[in-house]
C-alpha cells in the first residue's frame, strides 16, 4: 500500500474520541475499501472532488451514513473528504488501493450506450461469475451510469434470490431504473410507497421463488424466470424508453448451476435457458486469469456453451472487480437479507414506513410452500411446481417471511403457483391455544383474503 | 446542489404499497411516478 497524502499530518491518538472527524485525501483512481463493523455507523462528507460508490456519485458537503456494509469508495478525481466512525480507529487502519478495473467498466458502459443510440431495441446484458466476483456491483454501476447523462430507463433484472434488491430476498424481480439509485441503500432504493419520497420509488415486478438455493428446485427457479420473462417482454413492447435502454441482468454465483446429483456443472443448461427466454445478447464473465486447471476448464466449457447460442464477440471476459471483498461470507449475506426485509416493512431513516400488525384465525389462512427436491426423489414421479400445503404451527411459521399472492385463499395449488405477487408479510406470532396468527403487513388493513406462500427466509425483530 | 441526498429532510411517515398486478405492471410507465424532486436532480453539473 502506498503512503498517502493526509496520513502524515496525523498525530497518534491518545484518547479515542468516538466523535472525532478524520480528514482523508484520495488520489484520482484510488479506492477506499471500507468494511463497516457490524452495528456501527460510518459518516462520510465529501469536501471536494468526485467520489462514487457502485457508480453513484456522492454530492459535496452532504452527510452520508452507511451501516453494516462492505463498500469501496472510488475517487474519480482527487477527493478530500471527512469521515467519522467510532469503530475505525484512524486513517492508519484504512485500506486504500489503486482501482484497476474502473476503466473497463467505463468502456463497457460506453459500448452499451452506443448500442442504445443505434437501435430501438437496447442491449440486454447478463453478468455471470463466481461468488464475490463483483456481479452485483457491476450491475449496479452500469445501471447508475446509464441514467447519469441520458434519460434512459434500463430494466434491472435480479435473478439471484439470495439478494434483496428493491425487494425482500427470495424473489426474482425486474425493476426499471428511472431515477437515481439511493447511494446509502444496500437494496439500491425503495419500492413504491404511499407518498412522495425524496428520490422517486421504483416499481418492481416480483416472482416468488422462496427457497435459498437455486439447486433446491432448479425447475421451479427456471419456471419463475420464464414467467418473469413473459412480463418483461411485454413491458418492453409497451415502453419505448425501457426498450431502448435495454436490460442489465444479475445472476446467482456460477456454483448454483452445479448439479449435485452428478457432481458436475449441469453443462450450464440453466444459464442457456435464461439467455433464451430473456433474449440476452451480451454475456459478461467475471473471471481472472488462473493457472488452476479446473478453473480454466470450467470457464472454457462455459465459453463453448455460450458460443452455441450467442455471437462469440458478445461474450466478454472481464476481470473480477478490484473493489470487491472476497471475504463476504454467508453470515454477512444473511445480514444483508435481514436488512432488506427490515427495509421492506420499516423503510429507512429517511423514509420511515409504518407496517401494520393484523390478526387472523387459523381457519382464515391458507399457506403453501414450494417443493424442495432432493436426490432421492424420483424426478419423473414428481411435479416440481406443485405447492405443498403447510400446517399452521408455530415451529414452522414463527418469524417467517411469506409471499402473499393475488390468488384467492381457496384457489388450487396450480392457480396459486401461477399467481402474481401482491406483497410480503411477516408472521410475528402463532398462538396455537387461541388458534390465532399475527402477520406484519406493509399496507394497512386485514390480512388479505389471498393464498400465501411460505419462504425459507426468517426475520427476528 | 445535491438536494436529492439530504439526510435531514422531514421524516414523513408512510407505508409501502402492494405490488402492481402483472397486467398493470406491463402497461406501467415510470414517468407516472411522482417524487418530491424531479429526476433531473443530478448532484452536480
Ligand atoms: N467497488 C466494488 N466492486 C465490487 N465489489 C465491491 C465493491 N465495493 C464493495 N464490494 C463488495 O464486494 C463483495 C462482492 O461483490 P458483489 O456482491 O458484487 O459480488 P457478486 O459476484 O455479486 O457475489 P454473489 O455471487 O455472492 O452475489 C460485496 O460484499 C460488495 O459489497
Ligand atoms: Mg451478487
Amino acid at each position: 500500500m502506498s503512503i498517502l497524502p493526509g496520513l502524515t499530518e496525523l498525530t497518534p491518538e491518545l484518547y479515542l474520541d468516538v466523535n472525532k472527524t478524520h480528514q482523508l485525501t484520495l488520489k484520482e483512481s484510488t479506492e477506499w475499501k471500507i468494511d463497516i463493523p457490524t452495528s456501527s455507523k460510518l459518516t462520510i462528507k465529501i469536501r471536494s472532488g468526485i467520489a462514487e460508490i457502485f457508480g453513484t456519485e456522492l454530492a459535496n458537503d452532504i452527510e452520508y451514513v452507511f451501516t453494516n456494509w462492505k463498500i469501496s469508495l472510488l475517487a474519480v478525481e482527487d477527493v478530500i473528504l471527512e469521515w467519522k466512525c467510532p469503530d475505525i480507529s484512524g486513517n492508519k487502519a484504512l485500506i486504500i488501493q489503486q482501482n484497476t478495473t474502473s476503466k473497463f467498466v467505463y468502456n463497457l458502459h460506453f459500448a452499451l450506450d452506443k448500442l442504445r443510440t443505434a437501435s430501438f431495441n437496447g442491449p440486454r446484458i447478463m453478468i455471470v461469475g463466481d461468488t464475490n466476483s463483483g456481479k452485483t456491483a457491476l450491475c449496479r454501476t452500469l445501471c447508475s451510469y446509464a441514467i447519469k447523462n441520458m434519460p434512459y430507463q434500463p430494466l434491472f433484472i435480479n435473478l439471484n434470490p439470495n439478494e434483496g434488491i428493491f425487494t425482500p430476498p427470495g424473489c426474482l424481480s425486474a425493476t426499471p431504473i428511472s431515477d437515481l439509485l439511493e447511494v446509502q441503500a444496500q437494496t439500491w432504493g425503495q419500492s413504491m410507497t404511499s407518498g412522495a419520497t425524496v428520490l422517486h420509488n421504483k416499481q418492481p415486478i416480483v416472482k416468488n421463488f422462496g427457497l435459498e438455493e437455486v439447486t433446491k428446485n432448479k425447475p421451479l427457479y427456471l419456471n419463475c424466470i420464464d414467467q418473469l420473462a413473459k412480463d418483461v417482454n411485454e413491458r418492453l413492447q409497451n415502453d419505448v424508453i425501457v426498450q431502448r435502454s435495454g436490460c442489465i441482468i444479475n445472476t446467482p454465483p456460477l456454483s448454483q448451476f452445479y448439479d449435485n446429483a452428478t457432481n458436475q456443472y449441469d453443462s450450464y443448461d440453466g444459464l442457456l435457458k435464461i439467455i433464451q427466454c430473456l433474449n440476452i445478447g451480451i454475456v459478461v464473465i467475471l473471471t481472472n486469469d488462473t493457472d488452476e486447471e479446473q478453473e480454466k476448464e470450467k470457464i472454457n466449457k462455459l465459453f463453448d456453451k455460450l458460443k452455441s447460442i450467442i455471437d462469440q464477440n458478445s461474450i466478454i471476459r472481464f476481470p473480477k472487480l478490484s473493489g470487491r471483498f472476497q471475504d463476504a461470507d454467508d453470515t454477512y449475506k444473511r445480514s444483508l437479507q435481514r436488512a432488506a426485509i427490515r427495509e421492506y416493512f420499516y423503510g429507512t431513516p429517511r423514509t420511515v414506513l409504518s407496517p401494520y400488525a393484523a390478526g387472523a384465525d387459523f381457519d382464515e389462512i391458507v399457506i403453501w410452500k414450494s417443493m424442495e427436491l432432493n436426490v432421492n426423489m424420483q424426478q419423473d414421479m414428481i411435479n416440481p411446481f406443485q405447492l405443498e400445503s403447510v400446517p399452521i404451527e408455530a415451529n414452522v411459521l414463527q418469524h417467517a417471511l411469506v409471499a402473499i399472492t393475488y390468488a384467492d385463499r381457496k384457489a388450487s395449488s396450480e392457480e396459486v403457483s401461477k399467481a402474481p405477487i401482491l406483497g410480503f408479510g411477516l408472521i410475528t406470532e402463532v398462538n396455537e391455544k387461541r388458534r390465532k396468527i399475527w402477520v406484519l403487513l406493509p399496507v394497512p388493513g386485514r390480512v388479505p383474503n389471498k393464498a400465501i406462500i411460505l419462504t425459507s427466509y426468517r426475520y427476528l425483530e | 446542489t445535491g438536494g436529492a441526498t439530504t439526510t435531514s429532510t422531514a421524516k414523513n411517515i408512510q407505508s409501502r404499497n402492494w405490488y402492481l398486478h402483472d397486467t398493470q405492471w406491463v402497461k406501467f410507465n415510470d414517468d407516472e411516478i411522482v417524487s418530491l424532486k424531479s429526476s433531473s436532480n443530478k448532484q452536480q453539473d
